[in-house]
Order: C-alpha cells, then structure tokens, then sequence
C-alpha cells in the first residue's frame, strides 16, 4: 500500500518533524513519529534566527524549562528557528513571545537568566 | 539630458600638495558604518563614504533557487550590485547596465576568499548591494560595506574584507579617490584585502604607471585599508554595546568591560531536543 | 503581496482569532499607523529626495529634473513618471530580475494618486508648449518590505516632490529656441517646485471580518482583500485600488472609507512637518 502523505496533512499545516537522515548528497528525511511530533493545531509560531536557538534552550534546557514552567506553556524548538508556543491564554502567549525576543536580543550578554526571571515576575504582578 | 556638468580646475592637486576637496594625498574621506540596520536581511550595513551611500544586504546560508546552480560541497555566493537611478547626476536607466554586472562579478571575487564556504554545502549566500547615491570609489565602499553585512548575518569568515581606491593625479599618488578624482585623474587602482594577513582579494588598475609607482600605489591602499579595518570591527562591536549598555543602564551598574562579538563560527554547544 | 510565502493554518487563524478580541499582533489598534518618520532632501544627486520608514517598511524615493519632449497627446502638460523598485534586499521572498507586476501595482497606483491630485500642475511644467517641458522622473526604492508599500510609497514620492527644485531658466529662454546649455552645477539657480495639494495613502486591510489599517507584512500575507485610497487636502477621495483575492461589501467599503478620511488629516500634517 502506498503511503500518501496527503491522507495525513494538507498544505498550510504546520508539523513537528525530526530529521532521520541527512547526507552531502541528498535532501534531508523527516519523521514525524515520536512523542511530541506530528501536526500542530492550535498555538502559535514564532520566528527566531536559528543560532539563537541554543540560547532559548539553555544549558541542559534550563532557560527553556524555565519558561514553560513560568507560564505554563508547552512550548517547542526547531533547530530551524521556529518556535511553537501554545498556552491556555492569550496572556501567557504573548508574554513567552516578549521572553523569546528579549533572549535573541540580548543572547550575547551575561546575566540573562536573571532578567528573565525579573522580566516573568514583573508581567505576572501585573 | 544632462541638467549641469561640473567645472573642472585646472590641477586636481595644488603647489601643496592640496586636492580638490582640500586632502592631502594619504587623507580618507569622511566614513561611517552601521550595522544590523535593516531587520528583514540575515544580515546588513549602512555605509557613507565621501558622499556616497551604500546600502548592503545579506540572506544566507538560504534554499539554492534555481536549484541547478547548487553545489554539492560549497555554497554558491551571489552578489548583485545595483545603483539607485538618483544616485547619480544624469538620471541611471533602471534596468542593469554591463557596468553593473561586471561590478557585482567584481565584488564576488573581493568578498569570496574571506568565505568559508564549504561550511555550507547546497546553500546559497545572496548579497545585495544598493548604491543610493555614488561619488566615486562605489565598489569599493560595497565592498566594505557588504562584508559588514556578511558578519552580521553570522557567515564563517576569515576576516573582513577592506577596500579603498588609489590613484594618480599629476605625479602624486593618492589615496580614496573622490568623483572628481574618478573621471578626471590619471590613475585608479582599486584595491580590497583581508587586512590581518595582508592578503590581496582585488586588484583593477586603469592608467599609467611605472612599477614603482604601482608598488606605491598598492602600500598607500594598505595604509587605508589599515584605518578603514578598524572602523569596521568598530561598527560591529558597535552594535552589541548598545544593547549591552542599554542593560546596564538599566540596572544601574557600570559595564566594567567591553563586550567581545561572539565568534562567528557555525558552532553548535547545548543541542537540545524538540521537547513536548 | 500574493503570497509568495506559504502562510501556516495556525499562523493564520492566531491572527484572526486576535482579530476577533480586538487584537493585533503587534499590539495596535484597529485606525493605528505604525511609527513614520520621514527624512527630507536625504539624496544630494537628486533633484528631489525623502526616505521614510513606515515601521520596519523602509523606502527611498528620489525625483531627477530633465529637459525634453512631452507626450505626443498632451503636448501642453509636463511630464511626470514614476517607476518602482522591490529591491531584492527588501524581503526574503524577492529574487533578482525585471519589475514583477507586484512592484509595477506599487508603482502604478502611487502614480495614479498623484496624479489624480492637484499636487503638481503639469502646465507648470511646460518651458515651449508642444517642444520643451521639464520632465521628472519619480523612482520609488523599496529596500525594506514589511507591509503596505503604497502608503509608505505615498508619502516618500509626495515628499520628494515636495523638495523637488527646478532649474531656473535663462531669461528668454524660450524665445530664443529653448537650448539648455548645461551650466556648470554652481551656476544653476534653483527654484522649487510648486506644491498645491498634499495627497496621502490609507490602506485597509481586511482579515476576516476585521478593518485594520496600515498592514503589516504578516497581515498582509493572510488578508483576504485590501483597499488603499488616496485622499486629498479636501478629503476628497483620489484614487483607489482594491487587492487581495476576496472581497469587499458594500458596507465594509463606506466603513473603510470613513477610517481613510479619519487618518488621512494626521498623515498630512506629518507631511507637511519639517520641510
């Protein structure tokens, strides 16, 4: 049986892949088996440039678990720069956005974890 | 139709040594350069040099379209060097002019010995440049300026690359020849390196001269370039202490060191998974 | 812009479902323009010069002055023609090549809103009527796409114009054949060019049942049509040109009608600020 890949998904979605294989020579496979992968429904996306990404993630994921858990998100990276945030309001959305830019803006600088906890805390008392 | 023409004395350089614009023969005109100024690009510089106005704009490593002119070990680079039909004195017909494609061919060869370009197999690295408005030395402030924007996008390089236009007027080798200079002098050598090293990535020469003078010529262009060297590290640096001052200011302490720029390398610490 | 970008179902309902709550995505209301700032005579080669950005839109327009033949079917009007540029810097979706019909609608319809206002009378323009006019050459560089080029094109070319000198004629230039003999740069006497009227853009875009105005590029890519009007000093309408592939009641017409006369006084006034 052929496998069409338009019984699944439809242009204009928006899915959560893995790249399985990759050589000099060829175009890179996706899956979209595995936890957490597939299409995306609800939620929104957010662009950053890909070397940032590591910053986003934190050591060991630290600086992401630490918004998640702030916000109560789910939240996932790309490698390619696409961020996908889905929160149970429109609040908690737009302040994980306002995290993300302040992180790519000020990637480069020491200190940011900190600022970011300040920066959570301050819109939370709000 | 040409509205006015420009009077042109009779020595472009006086009894002392003294040129049109008032430089002495090794004096840069007036520059400035501003990275990062335009959001959408990967990568971008502002640049002014004399009076012309060099806009640069960098998108890569991005998808190779048309897809046949990929490559399967290295990026393909591309430039496109286009001047603004203002920007000269008798207005420019939009469309591109040979002058234009041997420019922007020109520029690729100065900027492509700085790129490290087998880091991006089947990728293209496009570099645009828009001349707003030119006075003479265009390609090598799109030079300087589209090296600028090459750090700025993050491209793996060498070094920069610098640029500046020698030349002669009467016997007198100069340095940064203005629009007058251009049209009217006897000699124009523009030149473009990677200044660490001293590595030589352009060389043109229209006119006449001896080896000496050449030899001249080439070490008063290094001289330049030297100066031009710093004011680019400077713009880039530039662009981090503002946001890094901008903290400071902001929490009240001093910045007890200046921020170094983060080393352009494709390099991938704290990978991290696609997490739920 | 027809997309050239394909848009995601999710990117596009996240701004509609904000639409819906009175939302945008970057924060403004409905009858907000992003920030403009304008920058006057910025092109020294140019007869005539403004740059201005329209949040992160960023665009140049610069006027050449010549001297030439008008139109065979109006030989008593000067001539006035404006070409646009989508400079392939300006978005990741532009690529290298000839004008597309994108950018010729760009120019076309800032062209038509001069046009059709009272900016400039091109009898004014006239030196010898049927042999000599002055010929201007408007060209609009958009080196930054982030939505809505013809208001921010609008008031680029309405501002250039606005600091557009002419050459001052020899005395009895015309009578004795009208002959330019191209002066030296230092002996030219400038005189600036006569503005009447201050004509400016309004775009509306329509996501969803929504109206906003001033799209930007996101907004722009999922809309399902746009209205862009050009109104003059006396709120009267110009021009106008409706894009995207859906469509317009007769209602949402009237209604965005009213938020483009609404807006188009403050954009005036920052036209006519400064120079």
């Amino acid at each position: 049986m052929k496998d069409d890949i338009r019984t699944q998904f439809d242009v204009g979605d928006m899915l959560a892949a893995e790249v399985i294989a990759f050589n000099r020579t060829r175009d890179p496979v996706l899956s979209v088996r595995g936890r957490g992968l597939g299409k995306l429904r609800e939620g929104r996306i957010i662009e950053i440039l890909p070397a940032k990404v590591p910053r986003l993630i934190g050591r060991k994921g630290s600086m992401i678990n630490l918004i998640k858990n702030e916000t109560n998100t789910r939240i996932i990276i790309g490698q390619n720069g696409l961020v996908w945030v889905s929160g149970k309001d429109l609040e908690s959305e737009l302040l994980v956005e306002k995290i993300i830019r302040k992180i790519e803006k000020e990637s480069h600088t020491s200190g940011l974890t900190d600022r970011i906890k300040e920066l959570i805390s301050n819109e939370k008392s709000r | 139709m040409a509205l006015y023409k420009y009077s042109v004395p009779d020595k472009l350089i006086n009894e002392n040594g003294i040129r049109v614009d008032g430089r002495k023969y090794n004096d840069l005109r007036p520059y400035s350069f501003k990275v990062g100024v335009l959001p959408k690009c990967d990568g971008s510089a502002y640049v002014e040099m004399g009076g012309n106005k060099i806009l640069a704009g960098v998108y890569g490593p991005r998808k190779v379209q048309p897809r046949h002119i990929s490559q399967a070990n290295l990026a393909v680079i591309r430039t496109t060097y286009r001047m603004a039909t203002f920007s000269v004195d008798e207005r420019k017909s939009p469309a591109p002019s040979r002058r234009e494609v041997e420019l922007s061919l020109v520029i690729r060869t100065a900027l492509e010995p700085a790129i490290f370009a087998s880091y991006y197999p089947k990728t293209l690295i496009d570099i645009f440049i828009q001349v707003l408005a030119a006075d003479g030395g265009t390609r090598c402030a799109s030079i300087n300026a589209a090296s600028l924007a090459l750090a700025d996008a993050g491209i793996a390089m060498r070094d920069l690359v610098t640029a500046v236009a020698v030349g002669m007027v009467g016997d007198q080798i100069v340095l940064d020849l203005c629009d007058l200079e251009d049209k009217e002098g006897d000699a124009d050598l523009p030149i473009a390196m990677l200044p660490q090293n001293n590595e030589i990535t352009l060389l043109q020469f229209d006119g006449q001269m001896t080896k000496d003078q050449f030899l001249e010529a080439i070490n008063l262009g290094m001289f330049g370039i030297k100066q031009i060297y710093k004011a680019q590290q400077e713009a880039i640096r530039a662009k981090f202490k503002d946001i890094s001052e901008g903290i400071s200011e902001m929490e009240g302490e001093e910045e007890d060191q200046e921020e170094e720029p983060r080393e352009r390398e494709f390099e991938r610490e704290n990978e991290g998974e696609p997490e739920d | 812009m027809d997309s050239y970008k394909l848009i995601s179902d999710i990117e596009r309902n996240h701004v509609l479902s904000l639409a819906k709550k009175g939302l945008r995505i970057d924060g403004r209301g409905f009858r907000d323009f992003r920030e403009i700032s304008i920058e006057t005579d910025y092109i020294p080669k140019a007869e005539g010069s403004a740059k201005v950005y329209l949040g992160n839109t960023l665009v140049v327009a610069g006027v050449k002055v010549s001297i030439g033949p008008p139109y065979a079917d109006t030989p008593d009007s000067g001539v006035i023609t404006v070409n646009a540029e989508l400079v392939p810097m300006a978005s990741p979706e532009y690529e290298p090549g000839p004008p597309d019909e994108n950018s010729v609608e760009v120019a076309r319809v800032v062209d038509r809103g001069i046009r059709h206002s009272n900016i400039i009378s091109k009898d004014k323009l006239v030196i010898i009527p049927g042999e000599k006019v002055f010929v201007l050459f408007l060209d609009l560089y958009v080196l930054s796409y982030d939505g809505n080029l013809y208001d921010a094109g609008e008031l680029a070319c309405v501002k250039a114009l606005m600091n557009t000198k002419l050459p001052k004629l020899p005395p009895n230039f015309a009578e004795t054949g009208g002959e330019w003999l191209t002066p030296f740069k230092e002996d030219i006497e400038w005189v600036p060019l006569t503005i009447e009227d201050y004509p400016v853009s309004v775009t509306i875009a329509k996501l969803g049942d929504t109206l906003v105005v001033d799209p930007n590029e996101h907004e722009e890519r999922i809309l399902d049509s746009r209205l862009t009007m050009t109104i003059n000093s006396k709120n009267e309408i110009c021009s106008m040109q409706k894009g995207g592939s859906g469509v317009f009641t007769f209602e949402e017409i009237s209604t965005a009608i009213d938020m483009a006369q609404e807006l188009a006084p403050k954009l005036q006034n920052i036209l006519k600020e400064g120079k």
